[in-house]
């Protein structure tokens, strides 16, 4: 049998998906279809592959199955970037890439980007005159123009790379400004239109030379408004101002007429109104219809032009970035068919999870291996395809599903939710996606809970919308949480047991929303997580960096200052001020702490740095009492990885990005600059799992999880694209291996006249329709018992669109009967009334300062002091010396051989290596003379004649006055020693000699030191000949005595064993 | 007769630290040696006086890389011979070691045909390597090939060597080379020696196995016939980061030997991943615990400050140099000067003033660096000069020689690699010398009676009872093998068959790996523990190890291997853990209460700043509008303690108003006319470039490209308007850029006027330029609570210019007619102005305000005065940002001058609304 070349498995949410996936391997390897180390799977998380990969490997053991078990290491379950990155290395060689390619950092992307744009000319029409273009500083944002042409610019870019561009052509500009011709709407002839204008302003200011500002503002708003208008009549007398700026077209368009309470002279009205008129055929126009594609078409061949250098730049740097894995990965498989070949013989066959996330890209590298004959395994959700914002494109899904309806294979069972709920849920679905959904038959255990509840907004709350609902939503949290009659089954255990705050989640549309929510209800005293920003700002964070400040330059006063008067320091502000303006130092033990490791921070790494830091004032020790502990904790944690993430970087990316240098400065300034990126100053959650809190999340981030209980709140966001855009299309679906080529780019601008806008607008709002009715999906899926929706019902009637307004459309619901109804389906539900006003008092002073902290990790520790000296486990006896005071008072006799004269040696070398040179001719050449001639050859040292000839005449003395002085039965050299010291650490070691003979053996060691008293210097060395001497006679052997060789001296002084 | 060594092999110093033990404590003795790998060939080599040889090898080995056509490397050599070349090495090496010894031309020989097209490609490109190298080899193969040729009779010792099977695994060339020299030695390895080693790497034990312990040791890997039920001498622990697995290890080793009265802290183990942060985290709660421990590895690496310098200073002689680079080197212990002063001349740098000046107390050598780190390079030559002056200027005394010959070192590469070259390859300079870190050796201590540390790639040094896992996750346990660009795993397994040669191949790799684990958890006697991390330390999550699923496999009644897990953060699973500390109870306590409130201090803070002859420092009207929003910031500036910090440079708002100042000061100048529109039209780009050297040079960077060109471009417009307002208003330019200096209430100020201006009728005009738009600064006016350009009125009034040349303007001042203030905003081109020299809109954007546009912030200023003539500091209330923001139309930024005001900011309402 042969696997099918393709499956697609539409699996809603709750369906079990990873378990088909399991079950299907497992049976294919066991029938011997597929090989575990040829799979390639690929997932959407490294948490998701990580757990696919053990879920298979759970599966094949327990079909005792264990050779293929173990083989399964081999086996591609990665995310899609991880598979890219592993055919890049695999095949760096056939790509002719670095194999060992470097990923790039954010600052290095950017700069190559910048270098890039600054070597293309394409976009210079833009760059002249940003501002004619809508860039201009952003207030929100704080970015200036040119910080926001390039962010356009670096989209254009993005959307170029994801649709899988690779070379120049004009295709795209051409297509993009057809595209918005299509739809800007019939143009009339520009000049006239312009000149009717130009007339109409000529005429009014040559009968109003003056502003009407002095005479008419009677007002502030109507001084204002005359002075503005004065000033665009001027600037409109010049008609080629008039014909390039369509702003004072709109300007011309508002000219303030005559009001209630302010009549102004009738010709002025009347020569206005015309001008009025004349400006208002703006949206016929077919100027801004032509800057638009002007606009576009650079942007688009600056585009092209980037990506060329840029692409470049990253090759011989060996760099690639998140986008390359995919891009470079894909390119090799189209551009290398022997590659391709090479990688289809080793892959059994290809799973695809979440498959409704991919992008084109992506869908073409994964395409390009099922084209090649690899059997293809699709696993995906439409109605869960809510990541457009990262680039995934659910239409390729839905293509590929309408065209391979045959071997569609979707799940219909829901192993999630209650009964009762699925019920709903199964309801709501053909409202959201008319055919698309498929009911799914619930599979999950019943549950006392009542399975749908809403809480009813029936009164427009006039102001604080989040805030009043947040407290409703409170209310019946903590009813629920006080009702001890509440139960819930427990994931793990499978057991019914009491609702906890764990096990309820509260989802919102947007970031900003749950962080009201989460201020009300902490209000409220309940507790609840959420992952929340400011984690450079969290006291700990700050203490530590301006620690780190101080550490680098102990000068700054402001850090000196920062420190002695917060938390770990012991002044007062006045103290402290009075200290720096007396004496322009600050006086405090915290510093004195970090004092003493400042003084040897030179050559310290900045994540040892902070380590020591950390350590010096004991930070993780005091944070561990605070009332925010763990958070605190956390934060502290990620300082420490951050320090060790900036020392792993590559310099030369880090300079790229204006950082220099690896110290503390340059690390705080890098910090800095981090933090101000998306998400990267989120404060890590601090703990794993938290049983009393309510989690709060966003309907995004809640994809893929699931709690016994949800609140689904934010219904009545008012759901509005917004212009500019700029997205990926395509001018057909129907060859999908075609699909990179087919792929377009569509720029609906922002027009001046907001009627040009609408019918950009239009097609983009059926898209945030379609993605919201998913997100409704996702979010109400989440719930395993228990769904309690926000019903805003007071926007009944209004036809803004809302996320209520979808769902509301197929919905009715009964107050006196507790139920709601979705087409023909009534189900009970209970109905609870949302507050329309602020509750007089919202004491969000009883935030619970918990005062009891788990006892557990830092906090369970006795603290103790470590014992000042411990035994060593080992000992080699070389590196014993005896110290100058226990030296002295030793008093034995010692034998003193001059066997040569003074070895005097000029060949350059000193300290260790002229010791090891010396031993090994000692060695060598008293073990055979004859080696003399090649003693340079054998220890790789220059030697002169003399120099040879001296050492052997030394070394030869040596021999010879120890064959008179011993009598050795046996020589040994180099000799290893193995043994036990009387405290028990092992001894090992080499003796350079040791001499049997017949009364017992003599240990001799070789000594290169220029000593002056060589009696004195045996002294130091003296415990190293006595860690021998007690090895040997350990052994068994008559230790008869020891003695040093002072080579340079030509001297052995030895000591009788007494 | 020759002395004879035994050499117990073994794989690596670890298990060499147990075995000498165990036969130390047995039978101390002579002539046998322990050791690993390289040390057998080490104690070979000097057995058989094999001298050593040049290490030209890496040279070799890159000529000979370039000079084989076509191979599969070749591309990737030219954008990455480092890395390329350690991988072809690699596969070289894998490729000869599994031949015949002697026979490598054997493998030239054989018929590659029988190779699928890519493996084949690339063994036939090894082979031309290999006759491209002509003999040479990497150098373990190079040692072995001359150690197999030696004659037994050249050497001056025997060695027998002891080896176990698979411990370590060898390749053909490594167990060729044994059999030659058990074979010169002629001598049979010790039985109880060779027992000794053997026990190191015990077949499965016999009994059968009791205990979860036992079972796990037993049958981990494999597949038992029947699971067995858990038990507690064995456990898994879901602790949330790897700070907390040690934390938790240390409460655990407490309890342990709590409960076990008697029992050594040696017999209780560790089992660490070899990274850091486990070295960091272990040592941090074991410390705190008290608790000593034996074997853990201490961090060893240090900052390449040689090459650093260098580094940095390559991009100091690269025009434009960045700030950050040029602050770097400054600082660098390195330098001339001491480390005080580096501080500040760096922090000078960071501030924007680029002279790089010298101290008073400069020594000749500190002026040469300074010239040496200001200029910059067009031709090799100049170059190589300045590397040569600034190594030779490097100085960081004794403590740094070793960094300083390093930089030297680096140096003479950099200096070779410019000879003879036409231009200078920045990026390939920087390649050579950029700075990794060095590592000095770590040198662990190991002693008899702390808690055993072992480390996850080495094998278990001394057995112990108890063994806590850290870092149980992903990636760990075993870890994971490393895969090659030149062979996959099927390669690998089609050569072996094909050529009959014998490789490790990744999945051998593995097996041994987990070889090793089991080895590990085989040392153990009483109870396990694995600490598995959920998260890691930025907070993202992580999964457990791979070898968890084959655990749970063991034990009936687990489906899940998750289950396995008892987490910390559970409730009902911390109750089943073994050894967890006995919980008390701990309350949060609040850190110190930080006291804010305002402060009288007993002298008069305005006479902090004088200058040598104890006058007062004049205030300027910024430092004064500082006071009137925040004096404690005032306070924070005029006593130098404001923070210092870093940051790379980029064209803020703040530098586009210096440079729109610089262009406006050229093009509108005292006693000129006014220019023309054409000359504004060719003028401006060369201003601005000029300004931009003086300023910003990174700006010349071609990054900057679309900065420039928007700045020229807005700056081009403002000066077009600024005429338009010149001539409309026929106004004569009396002074720019000058120095006032006058008095308010006694107290000296001072500033520079941007431009003061005199109309037909004989008033003046002072005039401010904003590189910002009307909305910014209209509302201010409206409120009264504009002070700046006042300031400037009031220095008119009371004093005059700094200077006497300009007597133009002195003559107007003398006549006495009025003097009007304006502000023109550059952004759009809108003049702000209380005098009515023409009406509102007669000139596009000329706006006048008929109020009194200072009273109220003069009024603030005033008071504020005498409050800190007083001593008095009053400190920030939370609503004044609310208050300057919506009453007085004052952005308040100075409140964001330091993360202290913040801090010590006193709730309730502004007190001016009070
Ligand atoms: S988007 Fe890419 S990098 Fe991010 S998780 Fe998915 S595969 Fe990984």
């Amino acid at each position: 049998m042969m696997l099918p070349p393709l499956t697609i498995i539409p699996a809603g949410a709750g369906s079990g998906k990873t378990y088909t996936i399991q079950q299907q391997l497992g049976e294919w390897v066991v029938e011997g279809l597929i090989a575990p180390e040829r799979i390639v799977a690929v997932t959407f998380t490294e948490a998701a592959a990580a757990e696919l990969r053990e879920r298979i490997r759970a599966k094949l053991l327990s079909l005792g199955r264990l050779e293929d078990a173990l083989k399964l290491d081999q086996a591609y379950i990665s995310t899609i970037h991880g598979f890219g990155l592993r055919l890049l290395t695999e095949f760096a060689f056939d790509a002719g890439l670095s194999p060992k390619p470097r990923l790039l950092n954010e600052d290095e992307e950017n700069t190559l980007i910048r270098l890039a744009l600054s070597r293309t000319d394409k976009a210079d029409v833009i760059t002249s005159n940003l501002t004619k273009f809508g860039y201009t500083f952003d207030f929100n944002s704080k970015k200036g123009s040119e910080d926001i042409f390039r962010d356009d610019l670096l989209r254009i870019v993005m959307l170029l790379r994801s649709a899988g561009w690779s070379e120049e052509n004009d295709t795209y500009a051409e297509f993009a400004a057809n595209w918005i011709r299509d739809r800007y709407g019939i143009t009339g002839d520009g000049d006239q239109l312009t000149a009717n204008l130009c007339r109409a302003v000529t005429r009014l200011l040559e009968a109003y030379p003056e502003s009407l500002a002095r005479e008419f503002g009677n007002n502030a708003t109507a001084e204002r408004a005359f002075r503005q208008d004065f000033r665009n009549l001027k600037a409109a007398s010049d008609d080629s101002t008039l014909n390039s700026d369509w702003k004072l077209w709109k300007g011309l368009r508002e000219l303030r007429q005559s009001k209630r309470g302010c009549a102004l002279p009738e010709d002025y009205e009347e020569l206005s109104g015309a001008v009025i008129e004349a400006a208002s055929a703006l949206p016929t126009h077919p100027g801004p219809l032509e800057q638009a594609v002007l606009h576009i078409s650079a942007l688009i061949a600056a585009g092209q032009d980037v990506l060329v250098h840029y692409a470049e730049a990253k090759r011989e740097a060996g760099l690639v970035d998140y986008g390359d894995m995919i891009a470079m990965a894909a390119d090799m498989l189209r551009s290398r068919p022997d590659v391709v070949n090479t990688l289809v013989s080793r892959i059994d066959c290809l799973v695809v999870d979440e498959f409704q996330d991919t992008n084109p890209l992506q869908f073409a590298l994964l395409w390009q291996l099922k084209d090649a004959g690899v059997p293809t395994v699709t696993v995906g959700d439409l109605k869960q395809a809510i990541m457009g914002f990262q680039g995934a494109d659910p239409r390729l899904f839905d293509a590929l599903i309408q065209q391979n309806q045959d071997v569609a294979n979707p799940l219909t069972s829901n192993w999630r939710s209650q009964p009762d709920l699925m019920h709903f849920i199964n309801a709501v679905g053909p409202g959201l996606f008319r055919e698309g959904y498929v009911p799914l038959t619930p599979q999950g255990t019943g549950s006392t809970q009542e399975p749908v509840e809403l809480i009813d907004f029936a009164v427009k709350a006039r102001k604080g919308q989040h805030t009043v609902r947040a407290v409703s939503v409170g209310e019946r949290l903590q009813a629920l949480l006080g009702d001890s009659t509440q139960q819930v089954v427990d994931r793990r255990t499978k057991q019914s047991r009491g609702l906890r705050g764990g096990d309820i989640a509260v989802l919102c549309p947007t970031h900003k929303m749950l962080s009201d929510y989460a201020a009300v209800l902490r209000g409220m005293g309940l507790r609840v997580r959420l992952q929340e920003d400011g984690w450079h700002e969290s006291r700990i964070v700050q203490l530590a960096c301006q620690a780190l400040a101080y550490v680098a330059n102990q000068q700054d006063r402001h850090a000196a200052l920062y420190l002695s008067v917060t938390e770990l320091g012991n002044l007062d502000l006045r103290t402290a001020l009075e200290q720096l303006i007396a004496n322009g130092k600050i006086d405090d033990p915290v510093l004195d702490q970090l004092d003493a490791l400042a003084s040897h921070v030179e050559d310290r790494t900045i994540f040892a740095l902070v380590a020591d830091t950390f350590s010096a004032l004991h930070l993780f020790d005091v944070v561990s009492a605070w009332p925010d502990a763990d958070q605190a904790r956390a934060n502290l944690l990620r300082l420490q990885a951050e320090a060790g993430e900036f020392m792993d970087a590559n310099r030369e990316a880090l300079a790229s990005g204006g950082y220099h240098g690896s110290g503390i400065q340059s690390f705080l300034a890098w910090l800095n600059a981090k933090i101000e990126q998306k998400d990267k100053n989120n404060q890590p959650d601090p703990r794993v799992i938290d049983e009393d809190a309510i989690q709060l999340a966003t309907w995004h981030s809640s994809k893929g999880r699931e709690w016994p209980v949800v609140f689904v709140c934010g219904m009545d966001r008012e759901l509005k694209p917004r212009l500019p855009n700029m997205a990926l299309g395509y001018n057909s679906f129907d060859d999908l291996s075609e699909l990179i080529e087919k792929t377009q780019i569509e720029y609906s601008p922002k027009f001046t006249a907001s009627e040009s806008d609408d019918q950009f607008l239009g097609d983009l709002e059926n898209e945030t329709e379609l993605e919201s009715r998913r997100l409704i999906y996702v979010a109400l899926t989440r719930a395993r018992e228990k769904l309690v929706i926000e019903w805003p019902s007071f926007l009944a009637g209004k036809d803004t669109l809302t996320y209520w307004s979808i769902l509301a459309a197929e919905a009715s619901v009964s107050k006196p009967d507790k139920t709601i109804s979705i087409g023909d389906s009534t189900f009970p539900c209970l109905i609870w009334d949302g507050e329309s006003e602020l509750p007089e008092e919202i004491d969000e002073s009883q935030e619970n300062a918990e005062a009891e902290l788990l006892t557990v990790g830092r906090r369970a520790i006795k603290p103790g002091q470590p014992p000042e000296q411990q035994i060593p486990d080992s000992v080699t006896p070389s590196g014993m010396v005896a110290s100058t005071d226990s030296v002295e008072g030793i008093e034995q006799a010692l034998e003193t051989a001059q066997y040569s004269q003074e070895l005097g040696l000029d060949i350059g070398l000193s300290g260790t290596v002229l010791g090891t040179f010396l031993h090994q001719c000692f060695e060598i050449l008293g073990a055979n003379p004859g080696h003399a001639e090649n003693i340079a050859t054998i220890t790789g040292v220059e030697l002169s004649g003399d120099a040879r000839i001296s050492i052997a005449e030394s070394v030869a003395s040596f021999e010879q006055w120890m064959a008179d002085h011993f009598l050795a039965t046996a020589v040994h050299r180099e000799l290893p020693l193995l043994g036990v010291d009387e405290s028990g650490s092992v001894v090992s070691g080499t003796a350079d000699l040791v001499l049997e003979t017949d009364g017992g053996v003599w240990i001799i060691d070789h000594k290169s030191d220029q000593v002056d008293d060589p009696e004195e210097a045996f002294n130091h060395y003296r415990p190293q000949l006595d860690c021998y001497s007690n090895l040997l006679q350990s052994m068994g052997h008559n230790v008869l005595g020891h003695g040093i060789n002072w080579i340079r001296r030509g001297v052995v002084i030895l000591a009788v064993q007494c | 007769m020759k002395p004879l060594v035994h050499f117990l092999l073994v794989p690596d110093s670890s298990a060499a630290r147990r075995l000498r033990r165990i036969i130390a404590t047995q039978t101390p003795c002579m002539g046998v040696q322990i050791g690993t790998w390289p040390e057998l060939i080490e104690q070979a080599r000097s057995a058989y006086l094999i001298p050593k040889r040049s290490n030209d090898w890496n040279q070799v080995l890159h000529h000979a890389l370039e000079n084989v056509p076509d191979a599969f490397w070749s591309q990737s050599f030219e954008v990455a011979p480092q890395e390329t070349a350690v991988e072809v090495e690699a596969a070289l090496s894998l490729l000869i070691s599994a031949t015949q010894p002697g026979d490598e031309d054997g493998i030239a020989k054989v018929d590659f045909d029988q190779l699928p097209e890519r493996p084949r490609k690339h063994v036939e490109d090894l082979v031309r390597l290999l006759v491209e190298l002509d003999g040479r080899q990497p150098e373990e193969l190079e040692v072995i090939q001359q150690l197999m040729i030696a004659e037994s009779s050249s050497a001056i010792r025997k060695l027998v060597v002891c080896h176990v099977d698979e411990f370590p695994v060898l390749t053909r060339w490594q167990a060729v080379l044994i059999d030659k020299l058990n074979k010169d030695a002629d001598a049979e390895p010790d039985a109880a020696l060779l027992a000794a080693l053997e026990s190191l790497h015990p077949a499965v034990a016999s009994s059968a196995p009791e205990r979860s312990l036992e079972f796990i040791q037993k049958h981990l890997f494999s597949s038992p016939d029947e699971k067995t039920s858990l038990d507690n001498s064995v456990q898994w622990l879901g602790v949330r980061d790897y700070l907390q697995e040690a934390e938790v290890a240390a409460g655990m080793v407490q309890q342990i030997l709590a409960e076990n009265p008697g029992l050594s802290a040696s017999e209780i183990g560790l089992l660490l991943p070899d990274t850091f942060e486990y070295s960091l985290a272990v040592h941090d709660a074991f410390t705190t615990a008290g608790v000593p421990l034996s074997g853990l590895p201490v961090d060893h690496w240090q900052r390449d400050l040689g090459k650093e310098a260098l580094f940095h200073f390559l991009y100091c002689r690269q025009k434009p140099s960045p700030a950050m680079a040029l602050a770097v080197c400054l600082s660098s212990p390195l330098m001339p000067w001491t480390k005080e002063q580096g501080a500040v001349l760096a922090q000078t740098v960071m501030d924007g003033d680029y002279r790089l000046r010298a101290s008073r107390s400069a020594t000749q050598f500190d002026w040469q660096m300074l010239d040496l780190l200001r200029e910059g390079d067009e031709t090799p030559e100049t170059l190589v000069a300045a590397i040569r002056a600034f190594v030779e200027l490097l100085d960081g005394g004794e403590q740094f020689d070793a960094h300083v010959y390093q930089a030297r070192l680096i140096a003479e590469e950099l200096c070779a690699a410019l000879e003879g070259k036409q231009g200078i390859d920045w990026i390939s300079l920087r390649r050579l010398s950029s700075p990794k870190n060095i590592s000095t050796g770590e040198l662990p201590d190991f002693n008899l009676d702390g808690v055993t540390v072992w480390r996850e790639g080495h094998e278990p040094w001394r057995p112990v009872r108890y063994l806590i896992v850290l870092g149980f996750a992903s990636g760990h346990y075993p870890l994971a093998s490393k895969d090659s660009a030149v062979f996959v795993s099927e390669d690998l397994a089609a050569i072996q068959q094909a050529l009959g040669l014998m490789i490790v191949t990744p999945a051998e790799q593995m097996r041994d790996h987990r070889a090793k684990f089991k080895r590990q958890l085989g040392a153990v006697r009483d109870s396990l523990t694995f600490m598995i991390s959920r998260r890691d330390p930025t907070g993202a999550s992580q999964s457990p190890s791979e070898s968890l699923v084959f655990m749970s496999q063991l034990y009936s009644g687990v489906d899940d291997a998750e289950l396995l897990i008892l987490e910390m953060d559970v409730g009902a699973d911390r109750e089943r853990m073994q050894y967890l500390p006995a919980a008390g109870v701990c309350y949060a306590s609040l850190p110190r209460d930080i006291v804010v409130e305002d402060i009288e201090f007993d002298c008069n803070l305005l006479a902090l700043r004088k200058d040598e002859e104890g006058n007062l420092r004049p205030e300027s009207p910024s430092s004064l509008e500082t006071l009137m929003v925040s004096r404690f910031a005032w306070l924070l500036r005029r006593i130098n303690a404001e923070p210092l910090s870093w940051e790379p440079e980029r064209l803020d708002v703040m530098l586009q108003g210096t440079l729109t100042h610089q262009v406006f000061e050229e093009l509108f100048q005292a006693s000129n006319p006014i220019p023309e529109t054409e000359a504004i039209n060719s003028q401006i780009e060369p201003l601005l470039d000029s300004a931009i050297r003086t300023h910003a040079p990174f700006l010349r960077a071609a990054q900057w490209q679309v900065e420039r060109k928007h700045s020229a471009s807005s700056i081009h417009k403002a000066a077009l308007a600024w005429r338009e307002v010149l001539t409309t208003l026929n106004a004569e330019v009396l002074g720019t850029e000058e120095w006032l200096a006058g008095t308010l209430d006694g107290l000296p100020i001072h500033g520079q006027a941007d431009i003061l201006l005199g109309l037909p009728d004989g008033r003046l005009l002072v005039v401010d330029y904003k590189k910002s738009s009307a909305t910014s600064r209209r509302p201010r006016m409206q409120k009264g609570y504009d002070s700046q350009a006042n300031l400037y009125r009031t220095m008119l009034q009371t004093g005059g210019p700094k200077s006497e040349d300009n007597t133009a303007l002195l003559e107007k001042l003398r006549a006495g007619g009025t003097t009007g203030i304006v502000y023109f905003m550059t952004n759009d081109q809108t003049s702000l102005t209380d005098a009515l020299a023409v009406e509102s809109g007669s000139i596009p954007g000329w706006e006048v305000l008929e109020n009194d546009v200072s009273q109220l912030a003069m009024e603030l200023i005033r008071e504020r005065l005498q409050e800190v003539r007083a001593g008095q500091l009053y400190l920030n209330r939370e609503g004044d940002h609310q208050f300057f923001d919506k009453q007085a139309g004052v952005k308040p930024y100075a409140l964001d001058n330091s993360a202290l005001i913040p801090l010590f900011t006193i709730p309730g309402e502004a007190r001016e609304t009070e």
